[in-house]
């Protein structure tokens, strides 16, 4: 402990310990000095004063260290104080430069904004950890057909349960259910999800009141009960408690209400829970299907995600053999809950972090370089205290508090900026960002943008704090501008322009290829028509409708009240729509080789009215559409899209030819290809179809079907005669979920519009600040050359030629920047090649009209400058000090 | 008359007889020392206890030393009271004159008090 503090004693300041010495050494000379004047002999005298002094050893050992305590608590105050005058010190001098200062503490807090805001929004969603237990134990887990991901057969799940070893549990649920709720007012659609006993318990998620659902609920024979989602519970009964064991009427069966899940339970998310297993007797849940099912499982704590997954697939494999019919080419693979729940939107983020960034960087360099023109102007002062003693470390020391005052003043207003921007960004209620609701500026970004602040601070104080400790020189002392340490510094600035222009390319030109495959996304031919069609959910209870016969009445009924309201173009009932099909099925073609078991192409279903196609406007390509009289009984049809036809049938006429559901052996029926319509984009914008068939209503049962309405009224109109006209024919049928195909799309334009919109306001901040930037350098380049300026306008030069010379070194630095910023663009092209549609990450358009317009900018900036320094009088520079 | 025996100083005493003893000005520690010793001549001090007493009290910023020239020429470190150590020797003094009358008071009385 000792020999360090001694270390710093000697080097930093006086040496105590020689001074203890000293000072005992004095005292024992003096007193053996009076006792020997005494009388006494030097030895004796000499003893005496030693016993008279007591241990030396033992006070020399006090007095250190109390001397030690005083001096590093003087030193702490020192610094302090130092501190406080430097603080003082710059905060004078930037109020002599109030344009500087506040120049400065902008670009800062732009910077600063973009990543802070940025970080608030990954924080949110990326790195807060889900609000379970050990959330990274938890997997979702499903099932595969070829590279498809699809939902888990029930038996397949109750298989796991019993044989897979690498999980502590696993669970199911299936959040895509609906329920029409009666007996509480009009009829209402709910939101509900079905869960197996175990899948509260394998989150660890509590109820927020009464209890949540277990095993003993999760049996056929178990009274039936339900839970409700937080949300359902404030918006639909208020938070009245004493919701809790009443019942609920849904699709005409009794549930009794146990519990209320917390707010942050948002999976499954829905509006009532309800055990599974009550509806495990229905045909969806038998081994070959698989409905809507999401496997939930958590690891044991010593099994990692990889083994617990291949011993999944052992399971898999196993039922592939016991079951070569139901579970032919199923497979099984999981990945963690988080990767689910945020797992799309990473890439995005990511490029964002990156982006902001750049921003910050830009920030940076342009105030070094703010910092650096100053510094010139200081260098006098800093010459000056130096000449009169401060010490090195002390005249860098005073420009780094400066730069980090500014900087910290620069992230105060970063963290506004972030705050505002946050705010406007959940305001905006991105369907695209999950989590939303945990994004927002606590105190993790508080932290993080006070260090990036006090790291920025040091970063772009560094240069000309450095440069401060050396300007001893003589020239400096004389205040000439044009001293030789001038050059140089110009030759930093304009490098550091360079960069800044460099990295501003960079974000220009994936701004535009992000702008260009927006476009192209929003451009995207969907094979239908979208604009003035509503969809509406009608679903007839399985309870009153036992029949097919008896639903085809009532959706009969309804198109025929639909198409009778004034202002309705036309109206068809469907399965599916484009943009959100969730039927997909293996089918057969009669002719062609029979596919190997597990390897049948998987098509888009749907079970249409013949006025489908006319409503959404999807082309018919050969053969004819479905027609009315395509009735039960008669010949069972089917009209196939583009690329089944493309496929299937190269360079023949599909018309004509059979096809069916399933293997061709199975019993289903043949049905005959009557028509080819257009491919619709049915799996998102970016994915080619995967082909559709269209199979005629009144020859296939439907229970749950969409309302397809083509009409120029108001939404909000329409829907209200919609809702008469579902009651006319059945008054406890809610219609639900009511949007428009225009809405739809835009959902999934949205994530595509905010990382293209975000990125394109961080690249316009870079553009600013690389012109500041330009601008900043040339017009102190053009003061700090005034004399030469005037020199060869004296001997001659043009007005013209001086424009041109000016500009020209602004173009110098511009055309480098430009240069370093494609090489980069190019180099960086894989990372946003994934996020782009349409457009390729080299795209050279986008690189040239980048380069251009940033030559372009660079010119602007550098004008005024230019226009400047032709106006300068020779005489008067000439003369100039 | 033969002096007594010498008496232990009692704790923290020490403390305010060295800022007494530099109450009339700057003082190396041997001229403290001799102070002690020649005004009182009771206490048995080591020497090297005052030191001790010299640096706690400048560490405590009630005194403040340093080097110059002793009156024989040599390099000594002088100690100087500072405002804080001249405000503190008052208060102390102040209080050991109250306890001092105070068990005076009880040690000469001749009658048992009520």
């Amino acid at each position: 402990m000792r020999a360090p503090w001694r270390r710093y004693l000697r080097f930093w300041g006086n040496d105590l310990d020689a001074d203890v010495d000293d000072e005992f050494r004095f005292h024992l000379e003096t007193e053996i000095e009076d006792l020997v004047a005494r009388g006494m002999s030097p030895a004796t005298a000499r003893a005496e004063a030693l016993r008279r002094f007591g241990h030396v050893d033992a006070y020399r050992q006090y007095c250190r260290s109390a001397d030690a305590r005083r001096l590093g608590r003087q030193r702490r105050t020192e610094n302090i104080s130092v501190l406080i005058q430097d603080l003082r010190f710059a905060a004078r001098s930037l109020r002599r430069q109030p344009a500087f200062a506040a120049i400065a503490v902008l670009t800062i807090g732009l910077g600063i904004g973009a990543t802070a805001g940025i970080f608030s929004v990954v924080n949110g969603v990326l790195l807060k950890p889900l609000p379970y237990p050990e959330p990274d134990r938890l997997v979702t887990l499903w099932e595969t057909l070829k590279d498809d991901r699809i939902a888990v057969s029930y038996q397949d799940y109750l298989d796991w349960r019993r044989r897979q070893r690498g999980f502590e549990d696993v669970a199911v649920y299936n959040a895509f259910q609906a329920f029409n709720m009666t007996g509480r007012g009009t009829a209402e659609r709910v939101r509900g999800a079905l869960v197996s006993g175990n899948l509260f318990r394998v989150l660890g998620a509590r109820a927020e009141l009464g209890r949540l659902i277990t095993e003993s609920d999760d049996r056929p024979d178990a009274p039936r009960v339900a839970v409700l989602s937080d949300g359902f519970f404030q918006t639909r009964f208020g938070g009245n408690r004493s919701i809790i064991g009443n019942p609920l009427t849904l699709d005409g069966g009794t549930y009794t209400v146990i519990g209320v899940l917390p707010p942050e339970v948002r999976i499954p998310g829905r509006d009532v829970v309800l055990p599974i297993e009550l509806f495990a007797h229905t045909g969806a849940y038998t081994r070959e299907n698989h409905p809507s099912l999401i496997g939930l499982g958590r690891l044991k704590p010593s099994v990692s995600l990889e083994r617990a997954r291949a011993d999944l697939q052992r399971v898999s494999a196993e039922l592939r053999v016991e079951f070569p019919k139901g579970s032919a080419g199923i497979g099984s693979d999981g990945e963690p809950l988080m990767d689910m729940v945020v797992g799309h939107i990473k890439p995005a983020l990511r490029m964002l972090v990156i982006a902001a960034g750049l921003v910050l960087l830009v920030a940076c360099v342009n105030v070094a370089n703010l910092m650096l023109a100053r510094a010139a102007t200081r260098e006098r002062e800093l010459a000056v205290r130096m000449a009169l003693g401060a010490s090195r470390g002390r005249a860098v020391r005073q420009v780094l508090t400066e730069s980090v005052a500014l900087a910290l003043a620069g992230g105060l207003l970063g963290v506004t900026i972030a705050y505002l921007g946050v705010k406007f960004i959940v305001s905006l209620k991105p369907t695209s960002l999950p989590r939303l609701s945990d994004v927002a500026v606590d105190r993790n970004v508080l932290l993080f943008a006070t260090v990036v602040s006090a790291v920025t601070g040091v970063l772009f104080g560094l240069a000309p704090a450095l440069r401060a400790g050396r300007s001893r020189s003589v020239a400096a002392l004389r205040g000439s501008d044009r001293s030789a340490s001038a050059m140089p510094r110009q030759r930093v600035r304009a490098m550091l322009t360079v960069a800044e222009v460099a990295l501003a390319v960079v974000l220009l030109a994936d701004a535009s290829l992000l702008i260009r495959s927006f476009a192209a996304l929003a451009a995207v031919d969907l094979g239908f028509d979208p604009a003035h069609v509503v969809v509406s959910l009608v679903q007839l209870p399985e309870a009153r409708y036992a029949t097919a016969e008896q639903s085809r009445a009532s959706f009969d009924q309804l198109l025929e009240k639909v198409r009778a309201i004034p202002g309705v173009e036309s109206a068809a009932v469907g399965t599916d729509q484009p943009l959100g099909s969730n039927w997909q099925t293996g089918v057969s073609f009669e002719g062609l080789p029979a596919f190997a078991p597990g390897q049948a192409p998987l098509l888009n279903a749907a079970v249409v009215d013949p006025s489908y196609f006319e409503t959404l406007r999807i082309p018919v390509l050969a053969g004819r559409a479905l027609s009315s009289d395509d009735r039960a009984g008669q010949t069972p049809v089917v009209v196939i899209s583009e690329s089944v036809a493309k496929k299937y049938f190269p360079g023949a006429n599909p018309i004509g030819r059979r096809m069916k559901q399933g293997q061709a052996a199975d019993t289903n029926g043949w049905r005959t290809i009557v028509g080819v319509v257009k491919d619709t984009r049915t799996d998102g914008l970016t994915e080619g179809s995967r082909g559709n068939f269209y199979m005629p209503r009144a020859q296939e049962e439907m229970r749950r079907g969409l309302l397809v309405v083509r009409s120029a009224l108001p939404v909000a109109q329409l829907t209200v005669s919609l809702r008469a006209a579902l009651a006319d024919v059945d008054k406890d049928v809610p219609l639900a979920l009511t949007q428009t195909m225009d809405a739809a799309v835009d959902e999934l334009l949205e994530q595509p519009k905010f990382s293209m919109s975000l990125l394109a306001i961080f690249a316009v901040v870079a553009l600013a600040l690389a012109s500041v930037g330009i601008y900043g350098v040339v017009s102190y380049g053009v003061t700090q050359r005034t004399r030469e300026i005037g020199v060869r306008m004296a001997i001659g030069a043009e007005r013209r030629s001086v424009i041109r010379l000016v500009l020209g070194e602004a173009l110098t630095m511009a055309m480098i920047g430009v240069a370093i910023g494609i090489a980069l663009a190019l180099l960086s092209a894989k990372a946003i090649a994934a996020m782009l549609y349409g457009v390729g990450p080299r795209d050279p358009a986008v690189l040239v009209g980048v380069s251009a317009f940033l030559l372009v900018v660079a010119l602007a900036a550098a004008l005024a400058p230019a226009l400047r320094a032709a106006r300068i009088d020779p005489m008067r520079a000439i003369r100039m000090d | 008359m033969a002096d007594p025996a010498p008496m232990e100083l009692l704790q923290g005493t020490l403390d305010v007889l060295v800022l007494k003893a530099l109450s009339w000005g700057a003082r190396h520690g041997h001229q403290v020392a001799r102070v002690i010793r020649d005004s009182t001549g009771t206490f048995e001090v080591l020497d090297g206890s005052l030191y001790a007493a010299l640096h706690r009290l400048e560490e405590r910023g009630l005194v403040e030393g340093d080097w110059g020239l002793s009156d024989r020429g040599k390099r000594a470190k002088f100690y100087n009271l500072t405002a804080a150590g001249r405000q503190r020797l008052k208060a102390e003094t102040a209080t050991w004159q109250r306890y001092v009358a105070a068990v005076s008071r009880l040690l000469t009385a001749t009658i048992e008090p009520a």
